[in-house]
């Protein structure tokens, strides 16, 4: 049904050149035969789009920047909100979300299954096109994302693809086509060449748009990188300070993680004086600390109320620091031996569980 | 119509002002370029952007620059690697200097000291 649907939307769009379509409505999307799709694998890039050493100089737009799209007056103040806020120059750029993650200045992967192709950008940006047959869901169960959903058909080298419920959000994407959620994308992508990707897409929104806008673009086989150089934030070093960003200056401490100090190394004997099975009488929770492989270990509850078993870092030769935060101060009698341990949670209640065993 | 030639004017900005650098260029300012020279000290090679930790000899005294470059996925695709400098390097660089003042700028164009280019892999 599905197969039906978008080959003859398709074909009715005469403009899109789509092959012609299999006549038979057999409900199946999948492509005949996946081993000959194998060309799609590697990495490829939107055909004339790169950057200069600074990421910030392109070398042209992308084509889902949408000045030439037939923007009705809605849609032309919709466009200017969405360029006043890209003017304040607040953006951080995310991902680009769909349709605008098919034309970024970065690497695509076309991922072809049977059941389902994906495409997946250095930004992280994923579309996932399902190919099994299915229909797009109703509307009224439909949630809209940044990156819509898609249901598509193969036939040869050619993938016809519904894309609908897609949610524009400027946190992505920031100075793209601001389009309505009820825009509707039917698309192709055709391996044209062994080396290009040819994509059509006609876009109609009848919030914001006159009449269909028609976008292609190719994609040209990337043969310097063996995968995608994936997007990311580990040296995230633009802040916002005193109105306006600016950049960190040590950009050393990558994960944001806090300096924990080093345990202290206690021997053998000292941590066999800690290990036993210490219980709360009020609660009933049991604590057993064991000494093996050189560290101190404790079980206790504590991932939902479960049982677990998790390294413990001494402090001194009476306390110790969990692995979520948990303090643990033992309870030395006069003679030498641990009687107890207090023990304070992380969120700063505590309990004493006495020595049970040995 | 009018509308549409503003927004036309405002997609040449965007062009050239574009978002693939994951901030905005407000905070540097491409009207007052500046050109540095001095010895690398670290070349992060890393998201969201690439940085060269640049020691700089002014007034007698050592300052340290942060030059902010591209994400490697695009100086991957302009031959760069994460080894193409490093430090003791001594560079040349242009930058567009951050607008409050502080020791930092986005590339505008780099070379070695005494001019020549960089090693690149295309």
């Amino acid at each position: 049904m599905i197969r039906a649907a978008l080959l003859g939307t398709a074909a009715a769009l005469a403009f899109l050149a789509v092959p012609a379509a299999a006549q038979e409505a057999d409900n199946r999307c999948a492509p005949s035969d996946t081993s000959a799709l194998a060309e799609w694998q590697g990495v490829w890039l939107p055909e004339g789009l790169d950057t200069d050493i600074s990421g910030r100089f392109l070398s042209r737009g992308s084509k889902f920047v949408g000045f030439d799209a037939p923007w009705n007056e809605a849609g032309w103040e919709r466009v200017r909100a969405n360029l006043a806020l890209f003017g304040t120059g607040e953006y951080r750029v995310i991902g680009f979300g769909f349709p605008a993650m098919l034309d970024t200045a970065g690497e695509l992967s076309f991922y072809v299954g049977h059941n389902q192709t994906v495409i997946l950008n250095v930004y992280r940006d994923v579309q996932i096109i399902h190919t099994d047959g299915r229909e797009h869901i109703p509307a009224d169960e439909a949630f809209p994302s940044t990156w819509g959903s898609s249901v598509g058909c193969w036939e040869g080298d050619t993938l016809t693809i519904d894309t609908r419920y897609m949610q524009f959000d400027p946190t992505f994407s920031p100075g793209h086509a601001p389009l309505s959620d009820q825009a509707h994308f039917v698309w192709t992508l055709q391996l044209a060449e062994p080396e290009k990707i040819a994509m059509r897409m006609l876009i109609t929104d009848p919030v914001y748009l006159d009449a269909p806008w028609v976008v292609e673009n190719t994609m040209l086989r990337y043969y310097s990188a063996e995968s995608l150089l994936l997007d990311g934030s580990n040296n995230d070093r633009t802040v916002f300070e005193d109105g306006s960003h600016t950049i960190s200056a040590d950009g050393s401490n990558r994960t944001g993680l806090p300096d924990m100090p080093a345990p202290a190394q206690l021997s053998a004997s000292e941590m066999a004086l800690l290990a036993g099975r210490y219980v709360d009488e009020k609660s009933g929770a049991a604590f057993t600390f064991e000494a093996r492989e050189g560290r101190l270990w404790v079980t206790m509850p504590l991932l939902a109320e479960r049982s677990t078993t998790t390294p413990v870092f001494p402090q001194s030769a009476r306390q110790a620091v969990g692995l979520i935060g948990h303090a643990f101060d033992f309870v030395t009698a006069a003679d030498g031996t641990v009687t107890a341990v207090e023990i304070t949670r992380p969120d700063g209640t505590s309990m004493t569980a006495a020595r049970a065993a040995p | 119509m009018k509308l549409k030639t503003l927004a036309s004017v405002a997609g040449l900005m965007l062009l050239s002002a574009s978002a693939h650098a994951h901030h905005a260029g407000t905070m540097f300012d491409g009207d007052k370029p500046r050109e540095l020279t001095g010895t690398v000290r670290a070349f992060q090679f890393t998201n969201p952007h690439s940085y060269i930790q640049l020691i700089v000899r002014e007034g007698g005294q050592d300052e340290e620059w942060s030059i902010e470059f591209a994400a490697p996925s695009h100086l991957h695709r302009l031959g760069w690697r994460r080894n193409t400098v490093g430090p003791g390097d001594r560079i040349r660089v242009t930058i567009a200097p951050l607008r409050d003042g502080g020791k930092g700028g986005e590339v505008r164009e780099i070379s070695y000291a005494d001019g020549s280019p960089l090693a690149l892999k295309r």
